[in-house]
């Protein structure tokens, strides 16, 4: 037999006898698969535009009265902006009973305010059934929640006042007072105690405090969370009650009645000096997100190019989500792990096939710093661990560079080494930040051994950035401009 | 590239570089439809093959990956439904010594039978190879060192079974 490799160097001088489609029809597919690329995020971002742009129309420091009547909850207040535009009635759209995805309860809506008449030593410091001293409240709403059989409640008011200084001047009333006054006989000699509490609300200033009886023994029950924010000239108070008690308690409910509470204190930004869009009539409750600048679409695009399930081998590959339930994602590096902030909501998606994991986390916060920091939270746990000994006898290698996607975002790639060689694997972890969203994206397959590392991270990059090339201009939603 | 260079290109490599994954994976029609496939892409992505520093080499690597993609796929029998070009196209067999070296390649541990094919069918220096192989060239110089003394004991042994359609693949 001749040199086998004449016979291949002839296969390749000759080459194959092939029948090719025309270039023209290659160039039409690839076209096609370019457009199909784009399409997506252009559909995405055309929702999102419709979504903001008739909520626009009702922020009340534009002269645009052709809002809906707000007239259907209000009480009866003037529905005008007055001249320094403070928004004079609550919009009726505005969703008090919003709530995160993950609660497993619901708020009823009430015409008025549920949490009112706060008293502290004697004093009435907090009403708005009486003329306020802090000035005129000028439209108010409600919202409760009793879980039956148990003496678990939840109360919501918003009150609208003329400006943002009498409602500071409410919240600042309301915390001198509890501050002054950290425990009272009240009714029945029954002695109650109040006690600030520590955690931020996404607010221009916020109060948290709570109320709790003593019951003997130095045991304390009847936990009470009372939540005091305001954005603009609206003042948000929530209250959450349990018949528990203790510090242990109050250290698991205090975190929790801000994670519910955070939906409404994002929409609240239509109250703001330099206001959002105001949220329409769906609840972020609902899982429809429409127009809350931090709650998530239903339509939002998180598995957007992934491969179908029919690309899939079967069985449990293929895509999962996008769900709210699937288990988040925490990224870890050197021991140091990453989970998830306080935040409004939640979506995670995937995909998965043999040597092939992909998963994407989409997290939405109340406010943009708060996503900016989960985003540097996340690059800085990588950055930090540039080398790491895996279980198996490999060496993980990790770089980080800055993308040009979305409005920040950064990737940090992860190659394996055995005994300084470059192996087989490679980990990519896209982090995506727009307006006051994060998207989490990890990859995760058979790639790496090469001889560059850089250029390989940079391959990887450019491989993620295509990937989420229709989801990133989908989250332009988040930002307070709109899509 | 603008269409008359990606015309020219297509034309100019498409036999050779279909030649090229055949001899990498065994498969004529699998290979035509991967080369196929990543032309489709090359000219999506044109702007990124217009920085490659070797057009041929990106498409070679595509069709390459996509025929991994798909041998594995392959294997769970969802064969059909991914075709993403089209049928399986009706093309005249290659020569018997052809199938003969390809049946001997098939037999041979992927990683030397791509170092062999990109180094002797392709003829890129060891220094091209391990640049697309993305491994140091000593491991390109092991590879085809093992790889053609495998392929010699194959080919000559008649007896041995050595010719017959190997089990591995890509």
């Amino acid at each position: 037999m001749s040199d086998p490799f004449d016979e291949l160097r002839r296969l390749s001088e000759q080459g194959l006898d092939v029948n090719p489609i025309p270039a023209s029809e290659v160039r039409r597919r690839g076209d096609r698969l370019r457009r199909r690329n784009h399409a997506l995020a252009a559909v995405a971002g055309v929702a999102a535009i419709a979504l903001i742009a008739v909520p626009l129309s009702l922020v009340a420091n534009g002269n645009d009265r052709s809002a809906p009547d707000p007239a259907n909850h209000s009480s009866g207040t003037p529905t005008t902006a007055i001249d320094n535009n403070w928004l004079q009635a609550i919009p009726s759209g505005f969703d008090l009973t919003a709530l995160p995805s993950d609660a497993t309860f619901a708020y009823e809506a009430r015409m008025h305010t549920v949490v009112d008449d706060l008293t502290f030593c004697g004093d009435l410091t907090f009403s708005t059934r009486q003329r306020d001293a802090a000035g005129s409240v000028v439209d108010t709403a409600g919202a409760d929640y009793a879980e039956p059989g148990t003496e678990s409640s939840s109360a919501r008011s918003l009150v609208l006042y003329d400006d943002d200084a009498a409602a500071q001047s409410a919240l600042e009333r309301i915390r001198s007072k509890v501050l002054a006054c950290p425990t009272n006989i009240g009714p029945g000699d029954q002695e109650v105690r109040w006690a600030p509490a520590e955690v931020t609300l996404a607010a221009d200033d916020a109060f948290v405090f709570t109320e709790q009886v003593p019951m003997g023994g130095g045991l304390l029950a009847d936990l009470s969370v009372i939540q005091v924010a305001r954005v603009g000239n609206a003042l948000y108070l929530s209250s959450l009650h349990t018949s528990a008690g203790g510090q242990q308690v109050v250290d698991t409910e205090v975190p929790r009645a801000a994670h519910f509470s955070a939906p409404v204190l994002s929409d609240m930004c239509v109250f703001a000096a330099d206001p959002c869009g105001t949220p329409p009539s769906a609840s972020s409750s609902e899982g429809t997100g429409e127009g809350a600048v931090s709650a998530i679409p239903a339509d939002f695009p998180l598995l957007d190019g992934y491969p179908s399930d029919d690309q899939s081998e079967g069985g449990d590959n293929g895509r999962k989500g996008p769900s709210t339930t699937l288990e988040p994602l925490v990224p870890e590096a050197c021991g140091s792990s990453v989970p998830v902030p306080e935040h409004v909501e939640l979506l995670r998606a995937g995909w998965k096939n043999p040597e092939d994991f992909r998963e994407r986390q989409l997290v939405t916060f109340a406010r943009t710093e708060d996503a900016l920091a989960y985003q540097d939270a996340i690059l800085e746990t990588y950055t930090r661990c540039t080398t790491e000994d895996t279980s198996d006898g490999y060496t993980s290698v990790t770089t980080v560079l800055d993308s040009e996607i979305g409005e920040s975002s950064g990737v940090a790639v992860t190659h394996y080494e055995l005994d300084g060689n470059p192996a087989i694997g490679l980990t990519t972890v896209h982090v995506v930040q727009v307006g006051r969203a994060v998207l989490v994206s990890t990859i995760h397959n058979e790639g790496g051994g090469g001889p560059d590392p850089t250029r390989q991270a940079y391959d990887a990059m450019a491989g993620s950035e295509d990937q989420l090339a229709g989801v990133v201009p989908a989250m332009c939603v988040f930002t307070d401009d709109g899509c | 590239m603008d269409e008359g260079e990606f015309d020219d290109f297509y034309a100019a490599s498409f036999s050779r570089i279909t030649a090229q994954l055949y001899a990498m994976i065994g498969n004529r029609d699998e290979a035509q439809e991967c080369v196929q496939e990543a032309f489709v892409r090359a000219w999506a992505h044109r702007r990124r093959l217009d920085s490659a520093e070797h057009p041929e080499a990106w498409v070679r690597t595509t069709a390459y990956r996509l025929a991994v993609s798909r041998w594995r796929r392959t294997t769970r029998s969802r064969r059909l439904a991914d075709r993403a070009v089209g049928p399986p196209t009706e093309t005249a067999a290659p020569s018997e010594a052809n199938v003969a070296v390809v049946a001997a390649l098939k037999q041979l541990p992927e990683a030397q039978r791509r170092a062999l094919v990109l180094h002797h069918l392709c003829d890129l220096p060891v220094q091209a190879v391990a640049h697309e192989l993305g491994v140091p060239e000593g491991t390109v110089k092991a590879r085809l060192s093992r790889g053609r003394a495998a392929l010699a004991a194959l080919l000559s042994d008649d007896t041995n079974g050595g010719l017959q359609e190997g089990a591995s693949h890509v």
